[in-house]
């Protein structure tokens, strides 16, 4: 049948009824020409019509003929098959409704899950043939297959130049600069690259153009790409935009162009990276990011074993600077989502074992109702009723409840998506791109039809099968109960066994984090506020900085009322950056090459640990003299510990930046913090004075941290006003109380725990309910048998204990699946686990006495209902 | 009577309604009494696979219909050939010659071994 054919059955079908009646028309015409025929023959009015009539022959068999050529027999079949599911549905409110709400929990969490999924994994980045896209880092093998680093300016240069391996290959910082403004100045995000790093990308401006090569050479005119963002919220999206000038950092910039929001929603603005004549000959200064682009020709592998010959040499040729150092090149699809691709699998399994547990329940609660509809089933086989009919039958009504139940779902998905991206945005890469696209519902649309099939299927062809052979002579009863039992129990021990999963993972996260929070940072965040002072690079210099800006603004924040002291850090505790460096004890013996031990380093000053409740172990802290005369730096226990072992290291002498480094003096040991994270120990650290010329070189960001006697909140605006009242162009921004800094550092693993919480609370609500149905549907079986009992003389509680065993052996049977399960499963957790390993005992006993609390009370409630069934009316029951 | 009159061979029922309404639209008593005409009482169109036949074509797209007045002023469908009924008639008539070309070598038994 060709499309045409079915398109216009199709529509035949639907004006039949028109067809009909022309049909009916064209008919006696072809009579009524036929006996004007025969009379023009000589035949008389009524033989002719008898003739005519007799010619046209079965009239009502040829209009059948035709008609059959109005419908669809299949769509016609399917139309009555879903009227009667709708009127069977119709029938069984509470049965639709339960069914409904474990779908659209199943197939809502599935939707919101894999809309983040597809958003984040599944699309491409959005560059131009994002494959060959990589990042290159130097690595020092001997410090670890995983090492990775920033790139100095002169590795750089050599690697463009002696690898022929990509087309394209640039550098970038990331980096803030200070927008001015008359009306508000702003701390801009901005990323300062050389000019070819747009066409690594190969993404073109929404408006204007972007660098032309040699905008990055010093001496040019300096230029700014604006970010839609910025560019909508400050220029009102205005594309005369371009050729104005904006002052960033007390400079101007012309403004050539708008990068799409598509491209990077987080930058404000790219200039060009010149680099200081310092960092352009120091190989040893490492702090950029390269990014470049893999020739089409040339595989990864070609690509890594290239830079690794250059960086051979290059190791050779500056032996001081290289040695023991490397070049990894990573692809860059693999590295923007490595850090979340665990959490989001983790997540998928999790809603999977969700959705599996509503269709386990979908397919139990149908199966109670066959049992109800086994009379019917029967009636209708034996009158003659097509066995596959009624499977179909079946499937169509299990079928609608999965296509109304997705729908739901995918409603439920939007609802759950808005909060969840707001929730994931500082943690998930492009979250703009995240939500129910045509993907998302093709994706709902075959979860629903492969789970529509799944729990329709069993019971219907269990239902016709057993129902066809034996109901009608009574004798089948029992045995028809026993396999539907045995089903439902199966079913109801598969529930279980997988929220048994479920639950374990959710509490073992749940026990990381409580171990992560229990964690101390190392200070004490209570009436701890920061704030971050930008520093412009233009308008400050390393000898005015500390007596021109930081200076006063120190002094004022400490005159503030309800301050009790107050410091600077160049960066706060728990960041995910960090910033180290070598350094070299003297007396130790000279560290191989490649393992030189490193710390990070810190710039503060005076009252920053005491105001962070970090506490001084020895020594002194900084005081305003510190960097005029001896210089001197502070360092912490880990470091202590390390190189001072049972000595005093104040006094002593450590070099940094290596044994040829600079000397400085210890005079002090302060406690150590986590300074990348609470889940990664404390790093040795070093901090060195702002009022050194070491300490402000570099100091592009402070942190002020205030300790008050106030909340923290109420300080705020004298802390503005004491800024402004130093310089009005340098503003403060991030103004956060520590403890929402410590917060903001565990958002990744709150969020995976939430949802994995979340969906192991919805398995257990819905195993229970499964269970509940199965408990009541037997104690609905056995009243006679129970009547029969208690009429013997049975108490009550002996019904009870009775019903509750079956009870207790079916979540005891899955308990122990869902265990040995859980600990095969969970391995795949150790990535996101802390503190905990994933066999922790006490989380498996946790787990198994909720399951078995919730599993006897979901027994004891039917199963209380039987000890009260009257014996005369159970009796009489059948 | 009965004897002269022949049943169709499979399918030639759509290439003489077809070939009848290449000249002219007709209505299904029209297309009925030309066949018979036409073939001298050999051929009779029964009714009853007429109509389905009439139906099937029009939904494969070959022919269309419309009620009009017949010259004694009564309502009659007639049905038109389409294009794409004109590129069927072309092809069936094709395969008609050449099965009956088929039979008549077999009929007459030339160009077989013998």
């Amino acid at each position: 049948m060709t499309a045409l054919e079915l398109w216009n059955r199709f529509r035949d079908r639907i004006r039949r009824r028109q067809l009909d009646v022309e049909l009916e028309d064209e008919m006696r015409f072809h009579r009524e020409m036929l006996e004007r025929d025969h009379r023009v023959n000589g035949a008389t009015p009524e033989a002719a019509q008898r003739l005519g009539r007799m010619q046209l022959g079965n009239m009502t068999y040829l209009r059948e003929e035709t008609r059959a050529l109005w419908s669809v027999r299949w769509a016609d079949d399917l139309t009555r098959d879903v009227r009667f599911a709708l009127r069977t549905l119709r029938k069984n409110p509470i049965f639709v409704i339960v069914a409904l709400v474990c779908l659209t929990l199943g197939i809502g969490a599935n939707g919101a899950i894999f809309s983040v999924i597809d958003g984040v994994l599944l699309r491409p980045l959005p560059y131009l043939h994002p494959k060959q896209l990589v990042r290159l880092f130097e690595s020092q093998p001997q410090r670890g297959a995983d090492w990775r680093g920033a790139v100095s300016w002169p590795n750089f240069r050599d690697w463009q130049a002696q690898s022929t391996a990509f087309s394209a290959m640039a550098a970038y910082v990331d980096g803030s600069s200070n927008l001015q403004s008359t009306v508000a100045p702003e701390r801009l995000r901005t990323i300062t690259a050389t000019a070819n790093y747009f066409k690594v990308y190969g993404v073109s401006p929404s408006v204007g153009r972007t660098f032309a090569a040699g905008e990055d050479e010093a001496g040019r005119e300096h230029v700014v790409v604006l970010g839609e963002g910025l560019w909508r919220r400050r220029f009102a999206a205005d594309p005369h935009v371009i050729d104005e000038t904006i002052i960033l950092d007390g400079q101007p910039f012309q403004v050539i162009g708008v990068m799409p929001a598509a491209f990077s929603a987080t930058t404000d603005a790219w200039v060009p990276l010149v680099p200081v004549p310092l960092f352009a000959e120091e190989r040893r200064s490492r702090f950029m990011t390269v990014i470049a682009r893999r020739r089409s020709d040339i595989s990864e592998a070609q690509a890594g074993a290239q830079m690794r010959d250059i960086a051979a040499r290059l190791a050779q040729r500056y032996p001081a600077d290289q040695t023991g150092r490397s070049v990894a090149v990573e692809s860059m699809a693999d590295l923007s989502t490595r850090a979340v691709r665990p959490a989001l699998l983790i997540l998928l399994g999790a809603v999977g074992l969700v959705l599996l547990i509503a269709c386990a329940n979908v397919a139990n609660l149908l199966l109670a109702r066959a049992a109800a509809r086994q009379h019917e089933v029967s009636i209708r086989l034996a009158l003659g009723a097509g066995r596959t009919r009624l499977i179909r039958q079946f499937l169509v009504e299990s079928l609608m409840l999965s296509i109304v139940g997705t729908a739901l779902g995918a409603l439920l998905a939007r609802t759950m998506l808005g909060p969840l991206v707001v929730l994931a945005s500082g943690t998930l890469p492009f979250p703009g791109r995240i939500g129910l696209n045509g993907r998302v519902l093709l994706f709902l649309a075959l979860v629903a039809i492969a789970s529509g099939v799944a729990f329709g299927l069993a019971p219907a062809l269990q239902l016709t099968r057993l129902a066809a052979s034996t109901h009608l002579m009574g004798a089948g009863r029992k045995t028809a109960a026993g396999a539907q039992q045995r089903l439902r129990g199966a079913l109801v021990v598969g529930e279980i066994a997988l929220s048994v999963v479920l639950l374990i993972g959710a509490v073992l996260l749940i026990r990381g984090f409580t171990v992560l929070l229990d964690t101390s940072a190392g200070l004490d965040p209570d009436h701890v506020l920061t704030a971050h002072l930008a520093i412009s690079p233009g308008r400050y210099d390393g000898t005015t900085l500390a007596p021109k800006l930081l200076d006063p603004v120190l002094e004022r924040i400490r005159a503030i009322p309800g301050v009790k002291s107050a410091g600077l850090i160049s960066m706060l505790p728990v960041q995910q950056a960090w910033a180290n460096g070598d350094y070299y004890v003297p007396g130790d013996p000279t560290p191989d090459p490649g393992k030189e031990p490193i710390a990070e380093y810190r710039t503060s000053s005076a009252d920053v640990y005491k105001s962070l409740g970090v506490p001084l172990l020895a020594g002194r802290d900084f005081t305003p003299a510190d960097g005029t005369g001896e210089r001197v730096v502070l360092i912490n226990h880990a470091l202590a510990r390390e190189h001072f072992l049972g000595d005093s290291p104040i006094g002593r002498t450590i070099m940094i930046g290596g044994p040829s480094g600079m000397p400085f003096t210890i005079v002090g040991v302060i406690g150590d913090v986590r300074q990348a994270g609470l889940d990664k120990p404390p790093l040795a650290e070093i901090d060195v004075p702002y009022t050194d010329s070491l300490g402000v070189t570099g100091l592009t960001d402070a942190v002020l941290v205030l300790k008050t006697l106030v909340p923290p909140a109420r300080v705020v605006p004298a802390l503005r006003e004491a800024v402004r009242s130093v310089d009005p162009g340098e503003p403060i921004y991030q103004v956060e109380t520590m403890q929402e800094v410590l917060d903001a550092s565990l958002v990744n693993r709150r969020l995976n725990l939430v949802l994995l919480a979340a969906f192991a609370m919805v398995a257990l609500a819905l195993s229970a309910a499964g269970l509940y149905g199965v408990i009541s549907y037997l104690v609905t079986q056995r009243t006679q048998e129970i009547g029969i009992r208690i009429a013997l003389g049975a108490r009550g509680v002996d019904v009870v204990r009775l019903m509750v065993r079956q009870g207790v052996v079916l979540s005891g049977v899955g308990l122990l699946l869902g265990l040995a399960g859980a600990i095969a499963l969970s391995r795949t957790l150790r990535s996101v686990l802390y503190g905990v390993t994933n066999t922790d005992p006490l989380t498996y006993a946790l787990v198994t006495a909720l399951l078995g609390a919730v599993a006897i009370a979901a027994t004891w409630i039917p199963a209380s209902r039987a000890a009260r069934v009257s014996p005369l009316i159970a009796m009489k029951a059948d | 009577m009965a004897s002269s009159k022949r049943d169709l061979l499979p399918g030639t029922l759509d290439l003489l309604i077809l070939k009848t309404l290449s000249v002219a639209p007709l209505h299904g008593y029209g297309i009925a009494q030309h066949i018979k005409r036409l073939s001298r009482d050999v051929l009779q169109v029964d009714e009853g696979s007429l109509y389905p036949a009439l139906q099937r074509m029009r939904q494969r797209g070959w022919l269309a219909a419309q009620w009009q007045q017949t010259a004694n002023n009564q309502r009659a469908r007639y049905y038109t050939i389409t294009t794409s009924g004109r590129k069927q008639l072309g092809q069936k008539e094709v395969g008609f010659s050449e099965l009956i070309e088929a039979i008549g070598r077999v009929l007459s038994g030339e160009g077989g071994a013998a």
